[in-house]
């Protein structure tokens, strides 16, 4: 008997309801994610100006990778995305594993603060980085204020006027919007934990510190390494806040992938070189990605 | 001391600890929440007051009536609400193929739905603003929406909750001759309530969030949506800080409103889902 020819009335009437359920989800992830896919990959081999119409789009082999490796711009969005990356992900999961540490065992009031630490998180970032801009305000703004005032800081730092500052700030300002979520996901998995463990360090007089260190960050390493990935991952799509705050300035300082790809695309025009910077992008996430997935391999309890 | 006491003391240091943490995280809001009701000129003094010392109502009046604001919000609404109930159509009905019924090449295309999700979003936007552009698209909310409708996270997230619903209960609709739109739309959707709240605030709050694609395809202020409305807003009022708090806190209503009131759906949806598309 063939299988594939014979199928009967019923498995044919569900194979039918299938790709009817599934017609209109599949068409548009064809046009609008599969195909835009294969088209980012075959852009980035061209030079393209809209303004001239799909008759200006010109095959250019490599060039556009070996205008990169000279070009400031893109040095500096590398260099400042793993500066940023490096920086924002253990900071972010450090702070989230310690509030969720404490979170989870001996505190009143854990609702209000949850949603207190969470709140930054669900707030659009445009608005809260318009917030930050001025709360980092060189002269006299209210942190600097807190700063020389308070603490004595004799020169507090420019921010985002200096390009020494301008990332700090940046780095600073998502922390404090990511690390509410990455707290909920690490206290929903330590809520999961299993409570013998628990009692039996307990028995055998282990202090909140070995416990929290030696018990809890162990077991939780499946899920601190699910955190460490998509924090990693999202890290080096940041957007939104550089070009809200400082548009990737002063000079280079703040520049990111992701902002040079809308530079280059959308005010130069160069949409095949924007392509190009695209793959750049994804190559980084998916190598940071792959070598995150081989550590967890090796290390997860 | 008692053990008992003990316990008790050290719970009591925790939570000021805590507590105070957290303040770090509500303080800019309440500062921006603060400095809305100023005038200019207090907006920077020392020390911070929290609550004004002279009460400004003028930055609202402003907001609401003299700027763009009130059609930025109605953008918002519109390219909002279109997008995540078409989306919720969309990927509930694919999820239920994918999590319920058997098709030739099922594997195939599930492997291909989570292939996608590696490649990062800005990778799409070029190629996505080319279509636009070709069709004369660009500049409307349709290249918003449009793209917004297919959501491959969605229908992954959905597919999990819906293969969690026991197979029994739908075998017995259908051997008393259910049709398979009849088992989606009674059995399986109002059983998979609470999942498909998650999706929809997930979705939600991407949509209203977004910011690069507004900014990308939406050219004339009339279109703006909240994102971009409150760029421009900013930018108009120049270093009218009192004025821009405003502003900010007015894009931030919304959400905050609907988190307050539904926190816990919300904080569980965002724990369960992990990923951001």
């Amino acid at each position: 008997m063939k299988k594939r020819t014979k199928l009967n009335k019923m498995q044919l009437r569900e194979e039918r309801a299938g790709y009817g359920f599934l017609l209109l989800s599949l068409t548009g992830t064809t046009i609008f994610i599969v195909i835009p896919i294969l088209m980012s990959l075959l852009l980035g081999f061209t030079t393209w100006n809209p303004i001239k119409g799909l008759s200006g789009l010109e095959f250019v082999g490599l060039e556009n990778f070996r205008t990169m490796a000279g070009d400031e711009r893109v040095r500096a969005a590398l260099r400042n995305n793993l500066v940023y990356s490096l920086s924002y992900v253990p900071l972010t999961i450090a702070i989230a594993l310690v509030m969720a540490g404490l979170l989870n065992k001996f505190v009143f009031c854990k609702v209000p603060i949850r949603m207190m630490t969470f709140m930054p998180y669900i707030s659009s970032l445009v608005s809260v980085a318009t917030v930050w801009m001025v709360l980092l305000y060189p002269d006299n703004g209210p942190i600097n204020g807190i700063l020389s005032h308070v603490f004595g800081v004799a020169d507090p730092p420019k921010w985002f006027l200096s390009s020494k500052w301008a990332l700090k700030g940046i780095i600073m300002m998502s922390v404090w919007h990511d690390v509410g979520y990455y707290c909920i996901i690490l206290l929903a998995n330590m809520q999961g934990l299993s409570r013998e463990v628990y009692e039996s360090a307990a028995v055998d007089g282990a202090n909140a510190f070995q416990t929290f260190f030696r018990i809890t960050v162990p077991m939780l390493s499946s899920s601190l390494f699910f955190c460490i990935t998509l924090a990693t991952i999202n890290s080096f799509k940041i957007f939104d806040q550089v070009n809200i705050i400082t548009e990737g300035g002063p000079g280079f300082s703040t520049t990111v992938l992701v902002q040079s790809i809308y530079y280059y695309a959308f005010k130069e025009y160069k949409i095949g070189y924007g392509a190009a910077v695209a793959i750049l992008l994804f190559l980084v996430i998916f190598m940071f990605s792959t070598v995150l997935q081989k550590l967890e391999e090796k290390f997860t309890y | 001391m008692t053990y008992k006491n003990k316990r008790l003391a050290a719970r009591i240091v925790t939570t000021v600890i805590v507590g105070a943490m957290s303040l770090v995280f509500v303080f800019p809001f309440l500062w921006m929440i603060s400095t809305s009701f100023k005038y200019e000129i207090d907006v920077m003094e020392f020390p911070v007051r929290l609550i004004p010392k002279n009460w400004n109502f003028q930055n609202y009046v402003t907001v609401f009536a003299k700027s763009d604001f009130p059609g930025y919000y109605l953008n918002s609404i519109k390219v909002t609400s279109i997008t995540i109930l078409g989306e919720l159509c969309i990927t509930t009905m694919a999820a239920y193929a994918f999590a319920r019924l058997n098709f030739r090449g099922k594997k195939f295309l599930l492997t291909m739905y989570l292939s996608t999700m590696m490649i990062p979003g800005p990778v799409l936007l070029l190629p996505k603003y080319i279509y636009f552009s070709q069709l004369h698209l660009t500049n409307t909310h349709l290249a918003l929406i449009l793209p917004g409708l297919f959501s491959v996270f969605g229908v992954l997230l959905m597919r999990q909750v819906f293969m969690q619903v026991p197979f029994e209960y739908t075998e017995a609709a259908y051997i008393d001759g259910a049709s398979h739109p009849a088992i989606f739309l009674r059995l399986i959707l109002p059983l998979a309530k609470p999942g498909l709240m998650t999706v929809l605030l997930l979705a939600f709050t991407w949509s209203w969030n977004d910011y690069i694609n507004p900014l990308v395809f939406l050219s004339s202020d009339k279109l703006f949506t909240i994102t971009v409305g409150l760029q421009r807003f900013q930018e108009d009022a120049s270093t009218n800080y009192a004025l821009i708090m405003a502003g900010a806190t007015v894009s931030l209503i919304p959400l905050i409103l609907l988190f307050l009131f539904t926190q816990k759906y919300f904080i569980e949806s965002f724990a369960s889902a992990g990923v951001k598309g």
